[in-house]
């Protein structure tokens, strides 16, 4: 049995030794050959690749993905800990069908593809799009010629103003020389103001991510399940090396609710809570500003590959993406158990604090372009529990929208929970007390005749 | 068999190291809940806020990820809690109860006791029944304590506390049938000590051999055992059940106590058939 | 019989420690169980109380086959090892210890019965004391107290008299003859031979895992040491008497000392009659005139020598 137990843990020790160990070091530049993958992360877009070594692409199901083939050098980049291309010096993107097999059967094949990504302001968040062949190519063109008149008017408007600046100089001129005759002093201030470029050219703002240019790419998309991929070459060649497993994954809970908490001292540092069971723990030193947003579930470890293919993944939990602030949403709140009240949500303005003192405050925007719309909870010295949930417009209760606050604040009079936790030392001493009272109470008795 | 439970019972209740191990297991999550609350700032609960729970942050980031330290401490410092004060006193009920029982075989005890109306096997089930019951006893006073603690601090110990405390015991018992049947085998209690650590970290390797497709160089070898060993291993069972739990799959959560009874059920056939026909065991 | 072994052999590999050992013995004997170091004797025992199962061969027990699992016949009969277990739950107190096999084997009012069976053996005095403070005798007598406490048919003891002062050992024997009296059959292994030879009426000698001789004690002792030794002591022998006697047809060796001869008579019949007619007739009154028996000792010396094929 000894023998045995050593075994077993040679046997671990030599699962282990395959380890790699990330070097400190950046790694040399190699050439390989990999799949550059635009995925979607369950909100937007994310641009990451599959290293040669790799055997596996992650993929979340019914959504538009878009891989190509190329020939690129790869490095380990340490102070990221990720793994990085090199396009720049080398970039040789193939061409031919992407084949996608299930079991011992093709698919699909798939050609190359034109198309254009770009993301526009939308209501609360952005809006990521895609655009496919002659409409990517559309899009593309209009935002260059908006960019071009844009510059154009911006030249013209510079041109004009360096005219105006001119002019203006000639005048002060005039002016000076004027000084002593009031009368031609004030109508030559009044040509002055005249003088006017006009408004500046607006910069094109439909796009918050422009469409600068088409890529081309194999766009993916497929219901959940295990396939393979393979590149076929114009000649009929499976390329050596191009053989992948795609493990294509739906979310793992759709819709829920998740909150936003946006602490008062510090606005710009909002913290998210995605689980229903998660509990807002917070001290009470300030207001606390809660958005409500849309969210869904993946497996982390496969949502992680999707995002990094080189990065690691809980494969037992679930990763919450954000995909929108809902807007319209009421919030109930109860406090300390009195009746709930129902609260809409409001815009607030973060103002700087006046003088030498460093600090802003939160207020209501009131007409001012708000930094901030959320529903606002007030926090008193003495609150200990609060209890939220997030209902639409109708007063329903959105799922997985309801959330507990707990205030809590250190005190010393928590030292005193250490008492308790000598209780097991004390129902010893009981027990062996009863022990030697019981032998007393039967040598007792059994002494009697 | 009864006599002999009640003796086993009345070894490890007149033993002060069991009383002393629940006695540092409390003090142990009476820190870590006090450490808790010193890292809720006006947001939330930050990690990194003491230099004990960046500590405790970094590490499981490092091998669990960002994920599960998020879920471990999202509703509170009580999964965290339990799960360490647990473990202390699983580990020591269980490494205990296998170092005596084989010394016990060693020396001649077992042989001694089974002159009489009793064998091995009903030896070996006494100590698994009083094992369990200890560890029942230790986990119903760490509940209990973080229930209290819960009341001084404010802070909530839920349903999922108190489901994550019996999948821990679930898990444990079985455990302890592993211990059972190694204790049986062994010679020595160095062995099967040794024998129980191995199957534990093992089984601890099976549970991350999800992670082994990150780089692929770990080979399908490892993994195709893993998913074989899997079925085997409590803890793979314990993962599911708290998936399910956290998923509200009850039927899920319902099967994944089943299938550990089932695997325990197994290994307590193993460990009555090992037990057949030992006699001598003083050599 | 109460108990039968019928060719029991147990083998380790290719060692045997016990061969075709047959044994009978019926109720309410005393049965001696004799043997030098590594004989069999307690393999032998293990094999009968169902500790370990025997190679080959059967063991019954009241008349039925005994295997371990027989639960029910465990609880008829009582052991005590040759060691008491070091490691045996040592923070125990005596009391405790009894109560717990009392539990164990169902004995009713167990309280009375263990004070009962501690002042039997004057270990009432360390009830509440931890067995790991007592000493190997009191051990010993504690694990007698075991092994009787539950009224058991059958006793196997294991030499159960080692360790103990004489005081103990008398009380240990009188336990015994106690225990026999009312009833029970008591399998005695030991080497101590005065004392095997003072309580049984039957026994075995093992040597080498098999069983040399199997029968009465004084049988023993007769078949195997034929010759008689006479002590005369008388007021007057005269110079080289015994010269004179050793002359005689009857007597094997005598020696004589300043009022005392000791004669050994040949062992072909009883010639004690012969001598104290030779003596009477060269006009020595005897004052003693005692048989010397030979022991035991002397027997299974005999028995577990070589010599023994000669018998054989």
């Amino acid at each position: 049995m000894r023998k045995s137990g050593v075994c077993v843990l040679f046997c671990l020790v030599l699962t282990i030794l395959p380890v790699p160990g990330i070097s400190s070091d950046v790694s040399e530049r190699e050439e390989a050959l990999i799949y550059s993958i635009l995925a979607f992360n369950g909100r937007d877009y994310t641009k990451t690749f599959c290293r040669e070594e790799s055997r596996n692409i992650y993929l979340i199901a019914e959504s538009d993905n878009y891989v190509i083939l190329r020939k690129t050098l790869v490095y380990f980049w340490p102070l990221s800990g990720k793994w990085l291309t090199d396009t720049d010096i080398l970039n040789v993107p193939f061409e031919g069908i992407l084949e996608i097999w299930k079991g011992k059967k093709m698919i699909r094949e798939i050609d190359l593809t034109q198309y254009a990504l770009y993301s526009v302001e939308d209501e609360y968040e952005m809006s990521w799009r895609i655009s496919v062949g002659s409409e990517a190519e559309t899009v593309v063109r209009e935002y260059r010629d908006s960019v071009e008149s844009y510059r154009q008017a911006l030249a013209e408007y510079e041109y004009k103003k360096a005219v105006i600046e001119n002019t203006k100089r000639e005048i002060a001129e005039k002016i000076a020389r004027a000084q002593e005759d009031s009368e031609e002093a004030e109508e030559i201030l009044d040509q002055l103001n005249e003088l006017s470029p006009g408004e500046p050219p607006e910069e094109p703002d439909d796009y918050v991510m422009p469409p600068v240019r088409t890529v081309t790419g194999y766009h993916i998309n497929l219901p959940s399940g295990e396939y393979r991929l393979r590149f076929r070459t114009s000649e009929g060649l499976i390329m050596q090396g191009s053989e992948k497993n795609l493990k294509v994954y739906s979310a793992e809970t759709l819709l829920s609710a998740g909150f936003e908490i946006i602490p008062g001292d510090k606005w710009t540092s909002p913290v998210e809570s995605n689980s229903p069971y998660s509990v807002i723990y917070v001290n009470g030193e300030t207001d606390l500003y809660i958005q409500g947003f849309r969210q869904t579930a993946y497996n982390d470890f496969f949502h992680e590959k999707t995002v990094n293919s080189s990065g690691m993944g809980n494969p037992v939990l679930s990763r919450p993406v954000r995909v929108q602030q809902i807007p319209g949403l009421l919030l109930e709140i109860e406090k300390d158990g009195s009746p709930p009240d129902m609260i809409r949500e409001q815009p607030f303005r973060v103002e700087q604090t006046e003088g030498g003192e460093y600090g802003y405050t939160i207020e209501s925007a009131g007409q001012e372009e708000p930094n901030i719309i959320a529903f606002p909870i007030p926090l008193e010295p003495g609150d200990r529990a609060v209890t939220i949930r997030l209902k639409d417009k109708d007063g329903r209760s959105l799922k997985g929208g309801v959330r507990k606050i707990r205030v809590v604040t250190p005190s010393r009079r928590y030292h005193f929970l250490l008492i308790p936790a000598a209780v097991p030392l004390g129902i010893w001493g009981l027990v062996m007390v009863r022990r030697k009272i019981k032998r007393k109470d039967e040598w007792g008795l059994s002494k009697i005749p | 068999m009864k006599a002999l439970l009640k003796m086993k019972i009345k070894e490890t209740a007149y033993n002060p190291g069991f009383y002393i191990t629940v006695t540092i297991a409390l003090v142990l999550s009476h820190f870590l809940i006090e450490g808790f609350v010193l890292c809720v700032e006006s947001s939330g609960f930050n990690y990194a806020a003491t230099p004990l729970y960046g500590f405790i942050g970094r590490t499981l980031n490092g091998i669990f990820g960002p994920a599960f330290t998020d879920r471990v401490f999202a509703a509170g410092p009580f999964l965290f809690s339990s799960a360490v004060s647990f473990a202390l006193c699983f580990l020591f009920l269980s490494i205990i109860s296998i170092f005596r029982f084989c010394f016990e075989k060693s020396t001649g005890v077992i042989e001694f006791v089974c002159c009489g109306p009793v064998d091995i096997r009903r030896y070996g089930t006494a100590v698994f029944f009083r094992d369990c019951l200890f560890l029942g006893i230790s986990s119903g006073g760490i509940i209990i304590y973080n229930l209290t603690s819960a009341a001084a601090a404010n802070l909530v110990f839920g349903p999922g506390d108190l489901v994550f405390s019996l999948i821990l015991m679930a898990a444990g018992i079985v455990f302890f049938l592993y211990g059972n049947l190694l204790s049986m085998l062994a010679s020595t209690a160095a062995s099967a000590l040794l024998s129980y650590l191995g199957v534990f970290a093992l089984f601890l390797m099976v549970l991350t051999a999800g992670y082994a497709d990150a780089a692929g160089y770990m080979g399908n070898l490892f993994q195709n055992v893993s998913r074989f060993l899997q079925w085997f291993s409590p803890l793979f069972y314990m993962q599911s059940a708290v998936k399910a739990f956290f998923f509200l799959r009850p039927l899920n959560l319902v099967l994944s106590f089943l299938a550990l009874s089932a695997l325990g059920g197994g290994i307590y056939g193993a460990v009555r058939m090992a037990g057949r026909g030992k006699g001598r065991f003083a050599e | 019989m109460i108990i039968k072994a019928e060719k029991l052999s147990k083998t380790y590999g290719d060692f045997t420690a016990v061969e075709e050992v047959n044994l009978s013995i019926s109720r309410g004997e005393i049965y001696g169980f004799l043997g030098p170091n590594g004989a069999g004797k307690t393999t032998t025992i293990q094999i009968l109380t169902g500790v370990i199962p025997p190679t080959s061969g059967r063991v019954m027990l009241f008349g039925k086959p005994f295997t371990p699992e027989n639960r029910e016949t465990k609880l008829r009969f009582g052991v005590v090892p040759e060691n008491h277990p070091s490691g045996f739950w040592p923070w125990l107190t005596a009391g405790e210890y009894l109560e717990f096999f009392a539990d164990l084997f169902s004995v009713p009012h167990p309280g009375a019965r263990i004070s009962e069976l501690l002042g039997r053996v004057g270990l009432e005095k360390v009830r509440d004391k931890k067995i790991r403070e007592f000493s190997r005798g009191m051990l010993q007598k504690l694990s007698i107290l075991r092994a009787v406490l539950h009224s058991p048919d059958i006793l196997f003891l294991d030499e159960p008299i080692s360790g103990l002062d004489p005081l103990g050992i008398k009380q240990v024997r009188d336990l015994i003859l106690e225990e026999n009296r009312e009833g029970r059959t008591v399998l005695v292994s030991s080497h101590i031979l005065s004392e095997v030879e003072k309580i049984c009426t039957r026994g075995a000698v093992i040597s080498q895992g098999r069983v040399r001789m199997e029968g009465e004690m004084s049988r023993f002792i007769s078949m195997l040491s034929p010759e008689k030794i006479i002590t005369v002591e008388a007021d007057e022998i005269p110079d080289r008497f015994d010269r004179q006697l050793a002359a005689l047809p009857f007597v094997a060796a005598c020696t004589a000392g300043k009022k005392r001869l000791q004669v050994t008579l040949s062992g072909e019949r009883d010639y004690r009659k012969e001598l104290s007619g030779y003596l009477y007739g060269q006009g020595i009154i005897p004052v003693v005139f005692r048989e010397e028996t030979a022991t035991l000792e002397d027997a299974f010396i005999s028995i577990t020598n070589e010599t023994l094929e000669r018998i054989q």
